[in-house]
């Protein structure tokens, strides 16, 4: 009766241990971080961003207050969103807590998120961000600050962008992370600086990449051969081009038949998607009314991002292996203590390690998390010979056609001295 | 049986400990001051800057002579921040200023009206760094002796481990001819080693 007594305890200990561990990160039922975003992406994706910020503010920001572990994500996209939507100092104070927090837990372990993960799945642990997803913080908060009229903030941005790059690419060698927009950001700020030796070795860092990844060449030539001998003001225009491939989830769920009995295989992976087909394929610059240029291609981040999975997939299957591994062992030995035990204890602890085992399958989701709002491309336009003075700029958005689809709304743009040199960014993810 | 079910009992308890514990970040250098600030610059940093500018100033030769002499000095609006972090480089020169005020009876003018005067001459701060817009805004201003700085650093992270090599450069200039009369530097390695567990 005692040894009854004892097993029934422990078997429900286990159930409660187990059914403990898929609250363990706080994260609610089957809600993902991606299925979250899904409203405020599509308002962002139309190029609603002030109204993209709201449904965030209303609907995401409800449940993140509980999610601890998709916090940090989120405020990088609610950064992204305040960026487009010419909120720059809110843009710069989220981004940076981001920044400040990813760098901070990189290459740490959280215990309790990993035994959280092991009885559910990756997304009981805080995501980390990709190398790619790191460099791509701080040329943005320049952008922010050079928006906000901050050069001097931007300048520390653009340092902190070399340390970056100098760490995540130059000391790894790890060349498919090439950033041209960093590099061509931090050398048109070199230049606005008149540090033109750092900013000849950025330019030439671009053209030498570009041999091995893109069509962004010939604009970075350009800069170089006209490096410090410009006549009058300058305008840098960065835009945003379409949404960077998502991560989708596919599940595999099979009935496998052993001598022991049937055993349930079930986990799920993600998998890299294009996040939609953008229409936007290039802009046309409008400076007073007149037209004066369209942007070229300055970096394919989509290739970057399937790049990096590719890489990735190892981990991500060993994270698979490390949990279904355990539960296919469970519903064995569960199976075989059920059909073996004569006492009664014994089928029940055997009947529970079954139930918990297909109940951790259950449960299994794959980690769909990323920086959801980051570009398919970059584009970027300069125009050389902006006289000082107050100016308007707008971009109209073309198609693949040419054909105009939207436009942006007029910007004052001041060009101080005829040294100065106008930074601006734009978001076009449609 | 018995056996299995107590080893059983046993891993689930470590398993449940282990994830009931706290998330809270240790540093391995100590203090909770260094566990707030890491590598990054530091109210410590500010405070050993000023004590050692101030001092080595105050130790110069012309310096007494100036201030027999009653010349009037001025601040740069801030220092010139070529670090990868955003310092409040104002802060620095308004601590020297306060303790060469409090302690050595300096005369300091203004610095609107030297804001005033740039906004005039249309000119920047950063201007300040070329030696001759430093006389013609010294003639403008009626200031001798100008403080300006620098601060600058190198940073190298390697896995969880961040060094950070920080410089402050102080210099006197002065606006009549644009000579440096004094020049400092404040050297501080910093390091700082993140625990593996968080």
């Amino acid at each position: 009766m005692v040894k009854i007594k004892k097993l029934t305890l422990f078997s429900l200990l286990t159930l409660i241990i187990l059914l403990s561990g898929c609250f363990g990160a706080g994260r609610s039922g089957s809600v993902t971080y991606d299925r979250q975003m899904r409203r405020p992406l599509n308002l962002y994706r139309y190029l609603k961003f002030k109204k993209a910020l709201n449904a965030f503010a209303r609907e995401v920001n409800r449940v993140l207050r509980k999610v601890r572990v998709d916090r940090y994500i989120a405020f990088l996209d609610y950064g992204k969103f305040s960026l487009a939507a010419k909120y720059y100092k809110r843009a710069i104070k989220y981004m940076t807590i981001c920044e400040r927090r990813f760098l901070n837990i990189e290459g740490t372990i959280s215990i309790r998120e990993e035994v959280s993960s092991i009885f559910t799945n990756d997304t009981a642990k805080e995501y980390m961000l990709e190398p790619h997803e790191i460099i791509m913080i701080s040329p943005y908060l320049a952008l922010a600050y050079a928006a906000k009229g901050d050069y001097s903030g931007a300048y520390v941005e653009r340092n902190r962008v070399m340390n970056r790059v100098s760490e995540y690419i130059e000391r790894t060698r790890k060349y498919w992370l090439e950033n041209p927009f960093a590099r061509y950001i931090s050398a048109v700020l070199y230049e606005r600086q008149e540090k033109i030796q750092d900013a000849k070795l950025e330019y030439r860092k671009i053209i030498r990449a570009s041999r091995r990844a893109g069509k962004f060449k010939a604009d970075a030539e350009d800069a170089l051969r006209k490096l410090g001998r410009n006549q009058n003001g300058q305008l840098v225009v960065f835009v945003d081009i379409g949404l960077a491939p998502i991560k989708k989830q596919k599940i595999y769920d099979r009935e496998i038949e052993t001598r022991n009995g049937i055993v349930r295989a079930r986990f799920a992976y993600p998998v890299m998607r294009r996040f939609a087909r953008n229409r936007i394929k290039s802009a046309r610059i409008i400076i007073d009314g007149k037209e004066t240029g369209e942007s070229v291609i300055l970096y394919n981040l989509e290739r970057v991002v399937m790049t990096q999975f590719k890489k990735n997939e190892s981990k991500i299957k060993s994270g698979i292996l490390k949990r279904l591994l355990p539960r296919l062992i469970a519903q064995l030995a569960g199976q075989s203590i059920q059909r073996n035990s004569r006492s009664t204890g014994g089928k029940i602890i055997g009947a529970l390690m079954n139930i918990g085992a297909k109940a951790g399958m259950a449960i299994e989701r794959a980690d769909t998390r990323s920086w959801l709002s980051l570009p398919r491309v970059i584009h970027v336009f300069r125009d050389r010979n902006v006289e000082p003075g107050e100016h308007t700029l707008k971009l109209e958005y073309l198609d693949a056609n040419g054909r105009k689809i939207a436009s942006s709304g007029i910007r004052k743009i001041n060009i101080q001295s005829k040294r100065d040199i106008v930074i601006q960014h734009f978001a076009a993810p449609y | 049986m018995r056996r299995f079910v107590s080893i059983m009992l046993m891993l689930v308890l470590v398993l449940s400990i282990a994830a009931c514990g706290g998330t809270g970040s240790r540093g391995n250098t100590g203090s909770r001051f260094h566990n707030t600030y890491g590598a990054d610059w530091s109210p410590r940093e500010l405070r050993a800057v000023a004590k050692k500018m101030i001092l080595s100033m105050s130790r110069a030769r012309w310096f007494k002579r100036a201030n027999f002499a009653r010349i009037r000095w001025v601040l740069a609006k801030e220092m010139k921040n070529d670090t990868d972090e955003h310092i409040n480089t104002r802060v620095i020169m308004e601590k020297i200023r306060t303790g060469l005020i409090n302690q050595y009876e300096v005369r300091f003018i203004d610095d609107e009206a030297l804001k005033d005067i740039l906004r005039r001459q249309k000119l920047q701060q950063s201007d300040l760094f070329d030696s001759s817009t430093v006389v013609k805004v010294g003639r403008l201003v009626g200031a001798r002796l100008m403080i300006r700085g620098r601060v600058s650093n190198m940073r190298r992270r390697t896995g969880r481990e961040t060094a950070n090599f920080i410089i402050v450069r102080v210099s006197i200039v002065d606006m009549q001819t644009g000579d440096i009369r004094w020049e400092n530097d404040y050297e501080k390695r910093k390091l700082n080693i993140r625990s593996r567990y968080r």
